[in-house]
């Protein structure tokens, strides 16, 4: 419950238990003023006078009727104790609508609250109509106008994400046919430098569409491939020795400084990717760092598994940090070329696998960029193998 | 050195493409013939004495992956198959109906000439006598390399050109694993890519295709992070 149900809750009952205390007061002065008519007549007024001089008596409030009575001469006759069964069902029953009354008025507002929490965290699927269904007032026009919303925005972010992959899967026919032109260009004339560079253009702007329909998918949902459990360390170790090798051309390393072993479900080639991206962009980034370390690392207690990429550049500016998940983003850091999919391809594909992923600056200089796995359950390590009939390898089988 | 020249089909929607690729193929020396309507390649396929059909798969109407499995049905023409950059599904689903290889569209045409003298190469053996030819045997099955034929128990089994390459391979290693990488050198003429599923797609057809060993196990086994084996009884 949060704090605006006990908001309500609290006024609701406390103008209850006002109206309670005023009436059941009223009530406790009137019997005591009727406690003591007996005694007046006592006093030697006729019984037949007696009911007209009731009316007789002052009308006003009973806090002033007691001291215009003579105080009574004897003893007044003893009080009874407080009703306890009567106040204690009254404030149960109180207690009671007040918490009716107040989940009532609150509960709309925490579904708006829950359906603009999941909006904002890119959930456009959910709708209030069911929620509010049977009601008629503010709050359910409130979220009639948040269904059309949501409606509106996912309409339009659909259009933009088919548009995208659209656009991106017709440039594929061109590019093949570009690409085989300049084959035959190439065929006529071999030692033409020129035809090279348009041939590493284009397999670029492949790349980049490519980059372009894995996004769109990726953002659509569509993943490829079948789960199967993915043995994190060989993962790893795969990414960095062949980083390695690339770069070893320009003189600069990546090392593989720290790992462990940890299984995790998912699709390897996906995994993979997000992993080699998140290292060429260091690589890329921190153009003159002469090493890019990549440690791994398990997080038993949290059942994590934490691949951490750092490189000891420039770094980037803190204002900056949140957009290197963007596609296409540009930072001041960036060069020409920007920071291009490749994070932002990392990010869907990690997120898509039910992991997170953070940068930041280190204390020492340079980024790092840390990607956390959820390990896969026990029973999946061992019978979800695809691989049932595998002989075990002479190196490691008994 | 080839007594004539080697035929090959191209089967594309893009006819622009098509007359591209047509003139680079042609000027490597090879006889082509294209078809930008897929029922019409099938048909051709079929008919016509084809050394490989390059099949695109993705095309509309009678779609790439139908047209592949009706030339399949009938004939085990090698095919080359080009497929979108980055799409898994079709690849796989490809290679499982058949394909002897594929390749990731758009691609040089110079990949594409590559890709066809490799499938070439193991299904037109050359000039010079294999020395290592004749009849291979591993239990039930036994393979002639030089007819590319196959046996198994006494029944022949129909094998794809990269199929009977692979198991090739594995006989000739029989008892022994052999690398993912060297498989794909030798069979599909080709480095082993990282996440490439090529060849278990392969294998794990040829394993349909073959009975089982006496005890009941796949003659075929994948064994952890070194490859596949081809047991020995």
């Amino acid at each position: 419950m949060g704090r605006l149900f006990w908001k309500f809750f609290a006024f609701i009952w406390l103008a209850q238990l006002g109206g309670i205390i005023a009436i059941a007061s009223a009530f406790w002065f009137n019997d005591a003023r009727l406690d003591r008519a007996p005694e007046d007549r006592a006093f030697g007024v006729p019984q037949g006078v007696d009911a007209p001089a009731e009316p007789a008596r002052p009308p006003g409030p009973p806090l002033h009727a007691p001291p215009l009575h003579a105080p009574p001469p004897q003893e007044p006759p003893p009080r009874g104790p407080v009703p306890l069964l009567p106040t204690l069902t009254t404030l149960l029953a109180s207690l009671a609508t007040a918490l009716a009354l107040a989940w009532y008025v609150a509960k709309p507002i925490r579904g708006l609250r829950a359906a603009f929490g999941a909006a904002a965290a890119g959930n456009l699927d959910v709708r209030l109509r069911p929620v509010m269904a049977g009601r008629d007032d503010e709050l359910a026009d409130l979220g009639r106008d948040f269904d059309h919303m949501a409606d509106r925005l996912q309409k339009s972010m659909n259009g933009q994400r088919r548009l995208l992959h659209d656009v991106s899967h017709e440039m594929r026919s061109p590019l093949a046919r570009l690409q085989a032109a300049v084959g035959l260009m190439r065929q006529r004339y071999a030692d033409e430098p020129a035809t090279s560079r348009m041939e590493e253009e284009i397999v670029r702007m492949d790349r980049l569409v490519g980059d372009l329909l894995k996004l769109s998918r990726l953002e659509a949902g569509e993943l490829a491939g079948a789960v199967e459990p993915i043995d994190m360390q060989e993962l790893v170790r795969g990414v960095v020795t062949d980083a390695d090798f690339e770069t070893a051309a320009s003189g600069r390393k990546v090392i593989l400084r720290q790992e462990s072993a940890g299984t995790v479900a998912g699709r390897p080639e996906m995994l993979h990717g997000a992993i080699e991206n998140v290292v060429r962009n260091a690589l890329k980034h921190a153009p003159q760092t002469p090493e890019v370390w990549v440690e791994t690392a398990v997080d038993d207690a949290g059942g994590r598994y934490v691949v951490s990429v750092l490189d000891s550049g420039p770094g980037i500016p803190e204002g900056e940090l949140p957009g290197l998940f963007t596609p296409f983003f540009r930072g001041a850091g960036a060069g020409a070329d920007g920071y291009g999919l490749g994070l932002a391809i990392a990010r869907r594909s990690i997120e898509a696998h039910g992991g997170s992923i953070r940068v930041g600056n280190r204390a020492k200089g340079g980024l790092e960029v840390t990607i956390v796995l959820p390990l896969a359950e026990p029973h999946f390590r061992d019978a979800g193998d695809p691989r049932r009939d595998v002989l075990p390898s002479p190196a490691t089988g008994s | 050195m080839l007594a004539r020249m080697t035929r090959v089909l191209l089967i594309d929607d893009d006819e622009k493409l098509l007359a591209l690729l047509s003139d680079y193929l042609v000027e490597e020396g090879f006889s082509v013939r294209v078809e930008s309507e897929s029922a019409r390649g099938v048909a051709q396929a079929l008919a016509g004495d084809y050394a490989i059909v390059v099949l695109d798969v993705m095309m509309p109407r009678l779609n790439g992956l139908d047209a592949l499995r009706r030339i399949r049905l009938q004939s085990t023409v090698p095919i080359l198959m080009l497929t979108a950059r980055g799409d898994d599904i079709d690849r796989i689903t490809g290679l499982e109906l058949g394909a002897d290889d594929y390749v990731a569209k758009p691609c040089t045409p110079r990949e594409l000439v590559a890709r066809l003298r490799a499938i070439l190469r193991r299904t037109q053996p050359g000039p010079e006598p294999d020395p290592a030819a004749g009849m291979l045997v591993s239990g039930a099955l036994i393979m002639w390399p030089q007819q590319r034929r196959a046996e198994w128990a006494g029944r022949p089994v129909s094998l794809t050109s990269t199929e009977f390459s692979l198991l090739e391979v594995l006989l000739r290693h029989a008892g022994t694993p052999v690398s993912k990488n060297d498989l794909s050198e030798r069979a599909l003429g080709r480095p082993h890519a990282r996440h490439d599923r090529s060849i278990d797609v392969h294998l794990s057809s040829v394993r349909r295709k073959l009975g089982a060993l006496p005890d009941g196990r796949p003659l075929i086994q994948a064994v952890h992070r070194q490859g596949y084996q081809l047991l020995k009884e």
